[in-house]
């Protein structure tokens, strides 16, 4: 390793020349670096805010972080839970028995320890105030709760008088303070309001923690929920036979999985880019090598080694592939904060929250930033690789090949003048397809994208819901005490005053109103053997009778269900269900696996459904109550991804549900109860209005005394708004990437045209004076960029159409809602575009060569 | 002692499916010291000979030894770096870097060596060749024998033991031209230098040590050496 | 060239105090800690380190050695030429200076001595040259001292010694003349004035041995221009020069043409002759001195006067133009006009 000649400042001065020439290619270049950093940084971001978004969503509207539980779980469970690898925090949730507030809120009490309630709990909430319970006479709430409680000004320490009614049956009232409240995203039809109590308080009740009503586990973020179900059941013995781990799945709002953001999507994208650039950045070298070839073979002869050459190329480029790299990573470091929590709001958090995102993130910036030079660094080394190994003399004599222009030729030929423009264009293959594939990617990019924002745009989905709907946020089991006095078989859910309101409603299109019609009844778990795996699924297995929700499906409903369970291969028989002789008893992913495998022998056997009377009678003799009976036709899981679409009242976990077609139903006798009711408006009305109208009707059947349940009111038009600003963000978004990938490509283009033809100036001249006029050359010019247009769509066509059915298809897994749109609106526009830009560039050229007296004087450079 | 030494030197070059012979077995000898004028009509191969008598180019056939270094045996980079420390040569179109100016194309050779610019040496050689007036300028803004007299210069600078020169003072009326080479003569004695010279110029040719005639890539008359 | 001042050699200790001291308190940690492991890494660390270091030194140590050695090559005169490395480093580059170096003043000292062989071979030559005179100069004046002869033998012989003398005087001036031309201790004086009266100072020069041989000097002037720059005197001595030659080696009624020319740039004076001429490919050599070509036969001459003629042409800032005829030769004296 002997030392080096101290030679280094002819390489550096060389370089400073060479880059104040060549002024264009350095702005090029480093807008390339900079878009390049730009993009991948924003890739990378709405990405990685993405996944948090995700997380955020799930476990906010879960209202836990927890992934699964297990119920009932003893103390050995619970330490060997703790043990295993792939949980990382558990955590208790204990019971202690349900309060009420007045008459305006009822809840449950809960003990929450430490780990469930910092590690599980709380990260679900938002703008927490004050803390978890410490005294006995302390308790926990929801900002929501106490808002049913109709409580204003909240402090800490403020009195709430709650009656409680314990586990043990004990009733009581007790004053307690609040220690903290917080901002939850639960949906309360589904799961009911808690109340958090202190340790204290449950010694004080003298109730044992163990066994807990539910373990949470949380784990590692990867792995399927349906896994660990799978390995907790090996792993822990269970205490007995229906001992259930549940995996806690979102089940009401189905996360719009954004084809955004998952990280396919972002190294899809991150590909591209890198690639653009690296094609951009090639061409742009190599075309300022070819200009400056004769001038390296030059210096060779001189002395210049292959090293100092080399040197001389990367400082020019690398000096403005870092500039552009710094510009882009600013630019990109701010607009990504600014823009990316507003970002995230549209897209992914729909309401629930702000998403928790710095805005800031220097490690992926870092990423880009490296990637981006990298592959620059590559595409330099590659294009100047080819040049520095030639023979000082060859490069010195270097002229583009191809002049073949030599041979006299008829210059009035008509085909001569295509045959030059191929030729024109067919030069340097090399050069012509980078340009062209980089133009490539961005019309595939762009046709890419167009099918994405189609395909994922619900808009027209959601436009197919009806405009309103009125329904019951809870159901019957939740007044066990009105029945039958004030709830019995008579009694309507809405009732036919309001139904007949809504309908003669001015504006109301008749045609188009739907009702979810059905009943309730009473069931009899100890006497139907076909309800036994319902039972043992339930928390509380002493249940003798309970209630049902009994729906009746229409004929559509009952094709595609059969079409489910064909598909699915499911034990459910849809022969006597379609005929009206038994029923399907719907849940929410509650039977574990032994549990299933019995609901299977349950075919067949006969369920009694009774009158809601018979629930208060104490002598249970509910033979006489009997109203019918139906088999059992299966259990089905409502969470399953294919289950088709129903319309249901409420519906969640302790909820027994059934099905059953409107023959099935008239054997039973019930009289029909209208669940909830759906319409469209009239074209000329006013969304806003009939919203105002509807929400004065459900706020006075609400606050109706004796009214058995809360109505709810859901306002199409207020989804459809929100799912228009997330694809509105969301087409910005993916616009602006096409875009710019459009515009790096046409840059590439420009470029390479202005190069070919810089080259060719000289024998564009001679051609002139030989006799080509300037109509012919204005057609030669014009038949290139035409050919090179056709090129361009055909293999657009060509080579983009498989790849964007394949794109559709992976995406169709993701979103089963995506619908694969073949872009031809995108492809015209593009075609028109790209055409026109052809155009403009064929008459540049034209312009730049019209003048050749001037080129013939001008003497070999 | 000979710095220069051909053995049967051929050089083919293909066009397309042609075979061009340039140079067709050339034994060629030039002495320490020596002036020697090349002269033939053109397509002689006279060029070709001076381009692998620089290591710019490889011979077909046949071995070339520079002051004793066989020059095939050398690789590239190897072939540069011997240039760069032992050959100036002066192209027949000039072939100035259009990103420098004068000053810095004349030293450039020096710098890619990292040697030190004398700048007495520098200022001489410019006003011999009437260039330091416009040592600031790009070659764009200079006349053809402005141009070729900076390649000149550049070539001498280093003071090299063996300038290869193609015609020299082509774009040159007589009265430089002959002023250009009596300036080399006199550079040449003083620091032992050693002159190839090609040129279609009988009178260039005469201030010559030995003339040396090519046709059809061969050598065709030798004259006597001293 | 010491570039190091006290100052940066002072901020150098300083850094390798600073971390020596880093690296005992880092150390020291590990001790504290009981981390053997990562004690024992940074020690084979700073290890192979220092043997790196020792080792990078010896190398730079040879390398510097090796340099040393070649110069000593070069004290005691043996030739380095035998080494080729052609990198790009250091060494190389001082190798091919040092090679250049020898090359340089070697050759310059081998054309020292080829000069003062020159010299000696001019000795050598003049005390030849002089031999023959002097000695018909001996011989005839040992003749005239015997009283015997008659005055027409007497006549004749003291002829004869004049003829020696002027011999010798030729002989003489041209030597001496030939010597300070080839040592450049000549001057020449230019000044503005008439060509053709220096070209006519010539001819009249060389009139009679003209005449002698019948030969007919014309002068001819094409548009020339009247003045030119350059020193009569010495213009003359080269143009005599050439008029004698062209004469020595015309055969008798020839025509000697001598036609002046000029242009923007030049004047030419143009000497055409019918004589022997030169043989191809001597138009270079004729000029060297004491070159007699292949034709001269039995004329006389030293060689001398080509070369004096250039000499003096070439101080002029000019030069000479050789042409052959199928018969005879075309020599012009080329002078540079006057600003140019």
């Amino acid at each position: 390793m002997s030392t080096r000649n101290n030679n280094q400042s002819a390489v550096k001065e060389l370089a400073r020349a060479y880059y104040k020439e060549n002024k264009s290619r350095n702005r090029i270049l480093t807008f390339a670096a900079a878009m390049s950093v730009f993009l991948l940084y924003a890739a990378f971001s709405i990405a990685y805010g993405k996944l948090r978004s995700d997380y955020l969503i799930d476990i906010r509207g879960m209202g836990t972080t927890a992934a699964v539980s297990l119920e009932n779980g003893s103390k050995k469970q619970y330490e060997q839970m703790r043990d295993l690898p792939y949980i990382v925090d558990t955590g208790i949730k204990k019971g202690v028995g349900s309060a009420v507030f007045r008459e305006y809120w009822e809840g449950r009490l809960v003990y929450l320890d430490k780990d469930a309630y910092k590690k599980i709990m709380m990260p679900a909430y938002t703008d927490i105030v004050g803390r978890y319970p410490q005294n006995a006479d302390e308790i926990m709430l929801s900002a929501s709760s106490l808002r049913q409680m109709q409580l204003e000004h909240l402090k800490i320490g403020m009195e709430i008088e709650l009656r409680t009614i314990l586990s043990d049956g004990s009733e009581g009232t007790a004053v307690f303070l609040l220690s903290g409240y917080y901002t939850d995203y639960i949906d309360y039809s589904v799961l009911e309001p808690e109340a958090y109590v202190s340790k204290a308080f449950l010694e004080q009740q003298r109730i044992s923690v163990f066994p807990a009503d539910k373990i949470m586990a949380v784990t590692r973020s990867l792995q399927d929920e349906r896994d660990i179900e799978t390995k907790l059941y090996s792993d822990l013995t269970m205490e007995y036979d229906a001992q259930q781990v549940f995996a806690e799945n979102p089940m009401v709002k189905q996360s719009v999985e954004g084809v955004f953001g998952s990280i396919s999507i972002a190294v899809g994208c991150g590909i591209v880019v890198i690639l653009c650039a690296f094609m951009l950045i090639f061409n742009v070298v190599s075309i300022t090598m070819g200009k400056e070839i004769r001038q390296y073979g030059l210096l060779k002869v001189l002395g210049a080694t292959e090293q100092q050459l080399k040197g001389i190329v990367y400082d020019q480029n690398i000096r403005n592939i870092l500039k552009g790299i710094m510009i882009g990573a600013i630019g990109g470091s701010i607009a990504v904060k600014i823009f990316l929590p507003s970002v995230l709001q549209k897209l992914f958090m729909q309401g629930l929250g702000e998403s928790d995102v710095a805005g800031f993130y220097p490690m992926l910036l870092a990423g880009a930033g490296l990637l981006i030079f990298a592959a620059a660094f590559f595409a330099a080394g590659l294009a100047l690789r080819q040049v520095v190994k030639w023979n000082a003399i060859d490069s010195i004599c270097y002229i583009e090949t191809g002049n073949h222009c030599r041979k006299k030729q008829n210059l009035a030929d008509r085909f001569l003048i295509v045959g030059m423009a191929w030729r024109g264009m067919t030069r340097s293959k090399k050069r012509l397809l980078i340009s062209m594939g980089s133009l490539l990617i961005g019309c595939m990019t762009a046709l890419g994208a167009a099918v994405i924002m189609t395909g994922t745009d619900i808009t027209n989905r959601i436009e197919q819901n009806p405009d309103f709907r009125v329904g019951i946020l809870t159901g019957i089991f939740r007044f066990p005490e009105m029945v039958p006095d004030q709830i019995n078989d008579e009694t309507p859910v809405l009732s036919a005053d309001m139904k007949n309101t809504i309908c003669e409603m001015h504006g109301v299109d008749k045609k188009t109103i739907k009702t979810a019609e059905g009943s309730y009844a009473v069931i009899d778990f100890s006497k139907n053997k076909a309800l036994f795996p319902r039972k043992q699924s339930l928390e509380n297995t002493d249940t003798g009778i309970a209630f049902a929700t009994l729906q009746i499906v229409d004929e559509s409903f009952v094709n595609e269900l059969e079409h489910y369970v064909v598909s699915n291969d499911l034990a459910v028989d849809l022969e006597r269900f379609a005929a009206g002789n038994s029923c399907i008893l719907l849940h929410h992913n509650e039977l574990s696996r032994e549990l299933e495998v019995q609901a299977e022998k349950a075919l067949g056997e006969p369920i009694v459904f009774y009158s809601l009377n018979a629930y208060g009678d104490p002598k249970y003799d509910t033979a006489d109550y009997e109203k019918g009976s139906l088999a059992c036709a299966g259990y089905l899981d409502m969470t399953e991804k294919y289950f088709p679409k129903l319309q249901t009242t409420s519906l969640g976990n302790d909820i027994n549900y059934f099905i059953m077609t409107e023959k099935a139903f008239a054997k039973l006798g019930f009289p029909k109860k209208v669940f909830d009711i759906s319409f469209d408006l009239e074209e000329v009305e006013d969304d806003a209005v009939m919203n105002q109208k509807l929400s004065q009707l459900v706020q006075k059947e609400n606050q109706k005394s004796g009214v058995m349940d809360t109505f709810y009111l859901e306002a199409n038009h207020i989804l459809l708004d929100s799912e228009k600003n997330r694809t509105d963000t969301a087409n910005v978004i993916l616009g602006g990437l096409s875009l710019i990938l459009l515009v790096i490509g046409i840059m590439n283009y420009g470029n390479m045209l202005s190069a070919a033809l810089s080259v060719r100036r000289k024998e564009i001249a001679v051609l002139q004076s030989l006799g080509l006029t300037r109509g012919q050359l204005w057609r030669m010019v014009l038949y290139e960029g035409i050919g090179y247009w056709v090129l361009l769509m055909s293999s657009t066509f060509i080579i983009g159409s498989p790849v964007i059915w394949l794109l559709g298809k992976a995406i169709k897994r993701k979103l089963l809602y995506f619908k694969f749109v073949y872009p031809w609106q995108t492809l015209l526009i593009l075609c028109i575009a790209l055409l026109g830009i052809c155009f403009a560039f064929s008459g540049i050229s034209y312009f730049k060569n019209r003048n050749f007296i001037d080129e013939l004087r001008r003497s070999d450079d | 002692m000979d710095i220069i030494m051909t053995k049967n030197l051929k050089k083919i070059y293909r066009m397309g499916e042609n075979k061009v012979c340039a140079l067709n077995g050339v034994n060629f000898c030039v002495k320490e010291g020596e002036f020697v004028a090349v002269v033939g009509s053109s397509g002689s191969g006279k060029s070709t000979l001076l381009n692998l008598l620089g290591a710019m180019d490889s011979p077909t056939e046949g071995e070339i030894f520079v002051r004793g270094i066989p020059l095939a045996q050398l690789s590239q980079n190897e072939q540069t770096i011997f240039r760069r420390r032992n050959i100036g040569f002066i192209f027949q179109d000039f072939k100035l870097l259009p990103v420098l100016n004068v000053y810095d194309n004349v030293v450039l050779p020096l710098k890619l060596d990292g040697r030190r610019i004398d700048q007495e040496f520098t200022e001489m050689l410019l006003k011999s060749l009437g260039l330091q007036e416009k040592k600031e300028q790009t070659p764009y803004t200079l006349s053809g024998g402005e141009q070729q007299r900076a390649a000149i210069a550049r070539a001498l600078i280093t003071r090299p033991a063996v300038v290869l020169a193609d015609e020299p003072t082509g774009n040159l009326d007589s009265r430089t031209g002959m002023e250009v080479i009596g300036l080399m003569k006199m550079l040449s004695q003083k620091f032992y230098q050693t002159l190839v010279v090609v040129t279609h110029d009988e009178e260039v040719a005469q201030t010559a040590d030995r003339i040396v005639r090519i046709e059809d890539g061969k050598i065709c008359q030798e004259g006597e050496s001293v | 060239m010491h570039s190091e001042n006290k100052g940066s050699a002072m901020i150098k200790k300083g850094i390798v105090g600073m971390n020596a001291a880093i690296i005992v308190c880092f150390a020291i940690i590990l001790v504290y800690q009981k981390n053997w492991i990562l004690l024992f890494l940074l020690a084979l660390l700073l290890t192979s380190l220092y043997l790196l270091w020792v080792d990078q030194q010896k190398e730079y140590q040879d390398e510097l050695g090796e340099i040393s050695l070649w110069l000593e090559d070069l004290l005691q005169k043996k030739n380095i030429s035998g080494y080729s490395i052609q990198q790009d480093t250091l060494a190389a580059k001082l190798l091919s200076q040092l090679q250049r170096v020898q090359n340089m003043y070697g050759g310059i000292a081998a054309r020292v001595e080829k000069e003062r062989d020159g010299i000696k071979k001019l000795l050598a030559e003049i005390a030849h040259q002089l031999r023959t005179p002097l000695s018909n100069m001996e011989t005839y004046l040992a003749l005239l001292e015997d009283n015997s002869i008659g005055d027409t033998e007497k006549k004749a012989y003291i002829k004869a010694v004049e003829q020696s003398e002027d011999k010798l005087h030729f002989l003489i001036e041209k030597f001496i003349v030939a010597a300070r031309l080839e040592n450049q201790i000549i001057q020449i004086h230019k000044c503005d004035s008439n060509l053709k009266e220096t070209v006519a100072q010539a001819v009249f020069q060389v009139r009679k041995k003209a005449e002698e041989k019948n030969i007919n000097i014309i002068i001819q002037e094409e548009a020339a221009d009247k003045k030119v720059l350059h020193d009569r005197n010495w213009l003359c001595e080269a143009i005599y020069n050439l008029l004698d030659n062209s004469i020595k080696y015309s055969p008798v009624f020839t025509d000697i043409i001598v036609k002046l020319t000029s242009n923007e740039m030049f004047s030419e004076i143009c000497i055409e002759d019918s004589g022997t001429g030169i043989q191809k490919g001597e138009e270079n050599k004729i000029f060297q001195l004491y070159y007699r070509g292949s034709n001269i036969s039995n004329q006389e001459g030293y060689g001398m006067g080509l070369f004096i003629a250039r000499e003096i042409v070439q101080k002029h800032d000019g030069f000479m133009k050789v042409r052959r005829k199928d018969a005879g030769l075309i020599m012009s004296i080329v002078l540079p006009k006057a600003g140019t």
